[in-house]
């Protein structure tokens, strides 16, 4: 069975980040499962593995409320960088709420994937690894 | 006796002024007096002439001759060619003799009494109307519910009707005696002193204003006027007629409104600011209560899935850790929220400088480690204000002062207090690190927004001082430039009508 390689879960919430790792180890569809505390830490990780694909993250879980850089800031980043074109980076942003708000500052971003509610639970997450993976072929 | 008056008959004839001439039955001139030729302004040689009498001029006269009727008492004018009009009045005459038959016409002069007379009735008619506009002003004056006064060019009142007696309390006599100059508001003199001299230079013929004009009571009272000017026929001034209406009611009425409309704007504004900090409250409640909430709601999900002790035990730190965050959360907005229902705090007169020193005195391990320096400039030295909040507010921004300093940069705060219009400002600068204003701007004052990573805030402080000031009608604001320092400014407005110039931003 196919694994996704790279998954980053950027939140500040201690007990969030215990919670998803325990989720996606015991799924076991990710290799490599990257922490980052806010958005700075996550932009620097992922500019300065341009160049090398293969560490760059498939999918994104990216909290709103976050000291330093937050969920909206990060996007404003991102959207600069010059991602390789073969490198497809699923970006969900997460939220403790449906902030009418944040609803609209979402839809300015049409490359992220999606708008998630806290929590998420392991169905979810398993969806939506199921979902990054190539077609079943074996 | 006959030759006896034949004798004089020339002397009588020109001494008689009517002037007359006769005419035979044939019409030819036979007679005429020195006064005739006078008041037909010709010669002798003129009167016996046929031709004469054939020109316009006379031809009112000459039809007479011709028609020879009797008459007395008629008038007639003859219009000369230099357009003088000479009016006659004539008589006319049958002669009869023995033998002849003639006629004679007599006139006298009357120009000069038709003129008179004319003019005599002209004036009647001026007299006339006069009276009767005086009749209507007389009425307009005593009736008037407007006070209308009469005041000579020397700002004497020369004479008032009853509604301005009415109007200012004064007597007729008494305003008679009192120059106007003395019963307008000290503030308005110069003003109206402006405008009569602007009437008197014929620079403007009428004026209005709004003016205090002291009662007799001693208390000023508002008045619209209208002020105009009557002149001699000579072109001096003559009086002002001046017409007033109080309208002290109305301008109670108008500042009244006015009060209502800045209580109202002030009230929107708080409004509008109490919506603003709900928004913020909302943000926090969702952010830093529900977000740690629904992990702990994660995490019991998660929990009967761990079955390795050591995952089990720090799943249960990491929620132990949350729960008390949550706890945190709460006390903060419990600390916020007293502050807002708690307004009765004293407000006393603080001194600065002692609360400066005495708080800078609680940081004093940072101080000596970071060799930090204090520099005071205090133009205003107390502050009324609620001492607690007065010293929560000097310890967050000399604290952040002392924290966010640069590497090998000794800091070096100020502390300035000054006036400005309508507020004191209180600004705390510093040569720290900075913070990147284009990016954190309308963050700073966040509740848990930390900038700066590896240092000791928390995010708490100027969110809580800033909803304090906020609380008291102030405002707070930061300049600065990274790598170079920030400058904190607090307004503390000095006369409580102070929602009105808050800063409306955020």
């Amino acid at each position: 069975m196919n694994k996704i390689k790279n998954a980053c879960i950027v939140d500040d919430d201690d007990l969030f980040q215990f919670v998803m790792r325990q989720h996606f180890e015991r799924l076991g569809m990710v290799e490599n499962i990257h922490k980052f505390s806010d958005g700075e830490q996550a932009l620097t990780y992922i500019r300065s593995n341009l160049q090398q694909p293969d560490l760059l993250p498939e999918l994104i879980l990216l909290d709103v409320n976050m000291p330093y850089m937050d969920g909206w800031q990060f996007m404003r980043e991102f959207v600069k960088l010059d991602i390789p074109a073969d490198k497809k980076i699923k970006i969900y942003i997460l939220s403790s709420s449906t902030h009418e708000s944040d609803l609209q500052k979402a839809k300015e971003f049409p490359v992220l994937a999606g708008y998630l509610v806290k929590p998420l639970s392991k169905q979810t997450i398993q969806q939506l690894l199921s979902e990054l993976l190539p077609a079943h072929t074996d | 006796m006959i030759d006896h008056a034949n004798h004089w008959w020339s002397a009588i004839a020109n001494a008689i002024e009517e002037g007359y001439v006769a005419i035979d039955l044939h019409g030819q001139v036979i007679a005429w007096n020195q006064s005739a030729l006078k008041i037909l302004h010709i010669s002798e040689t003129q009167i016996q002439d046929t031709a004469y009498w054939k020109s316009t001029v006379i031809q009112p006269l000459a039809v007479m001759l011709q028609e020879r009727q009797d008459f007395s008492g008629k008038e007639i004018s003859l219009h000369f060619e230099r357009g003088s009009t000479t009016w006659l009045r004539t008589n006319g005459r049958h002669l009869i003799t023995d033998t002849d038959n003639g006629y004679i016409l007599t006139f006298t002069d009357i120009t000069k009494w038709i003129d008179t007379n004319k003019s005599e009735r002209e004036l009647r008619h001026t007299k006339d109307k006069l009276e009767e506009s005086q009749k209507v002003f007389e009425s307009v004056f005593n009736y008037s519910p407007t006070g209308i006064g009469l005041i000579g060019p020397d700002g004497k009142w020369m004479d008032v009707n009853e509604s301005l007696m009415n109007t200012l309390g004064f007597t007729r006599e008494e305003l008679k005696a009192t120059d106007i100059a003395d019963i307008i508001h000290p503030d308005d003199r110069e003003s109206a002193v402006n405008q009569i001299i602007m009437m008197l230079n014929g620079e403007i013929n009428t004026y209005r204003a709004e003016r205090r004009y002291m009662h007799k009571d001693g208390h000023y009272i508002w008045v619209f006027l209208a002020a105009s000017l009557l002149w001699y026929a000579d072109g001096t001034p003559r009086f002002f007629i001046i017409q007033m209406v109080d309208v002290t009611e109305l301008k109670h009425l108008n500042t009244e409104a006015q009060t209502k409309n800045i209580i109202l704007h002030a009230t929107s504004v708080d409004l509008r600011q109490k919506i603003k900090q709900l928004q913020e409250f909302n943000r926090i409640i969702a952010h830093n209560l529900g977000g740690p909430a629904t992990a702990l709601v994660a995490s019991t999900d998660l929990l009967p899935e761990i079955t390795e002790e050591n995952d089990r035990s720090r799943l249960l730190q990491h929620m132990k850790a949350t729960a008390e965050a949550i706890l945190y959360t709460l006390k903060d907005l419990k600390q916020v929220l007293d502050l807002k229902e708690n307004n009765e705090v004293p407000f006393t007169e603080c001194d600065l400088e002692a609360l400066i020193q005495q708080k800078w005195g609680l940081l004093n391990p940072l101080i000596e480690k970071k060799k930090a320096a204090l520099y005071l400039d205090l133009q205003v030295d107390t502050i009324f204000y609620g001492k607690a909040y007065l010293e929560n507010i000097l310890f967050n921004l000399l604290n952040n002062a002392l924290i966010y300093t640069r590497p090998d940069v000794p800091p070096q705060i100020h502390v300035s207090c000054r006036k400005e219009e309508k507020e004191i400002v209180l600004e705390v600068r510093d040569n720290g690190m900075g913070i990147d204003l284009d990016k954190h701007g309308t963050q700073i004052f966040r509740y848990k927004k930390i900038f700066h990573r590896g240092l000791s805030g928390e995010g708490v402080g100027l969110f809580m001082i800033r909803n304090q000031i906020k609380t008291f009608g102030g405002n707070i604001k930061a300049k600065s430039e990274e790598g170079k320092g920030s400058s904190f400014f607090v307004y503390f407005n000095n006369n409580r009508e102070p929602i009105l110039k808050q800063d409306e931003q955020d």
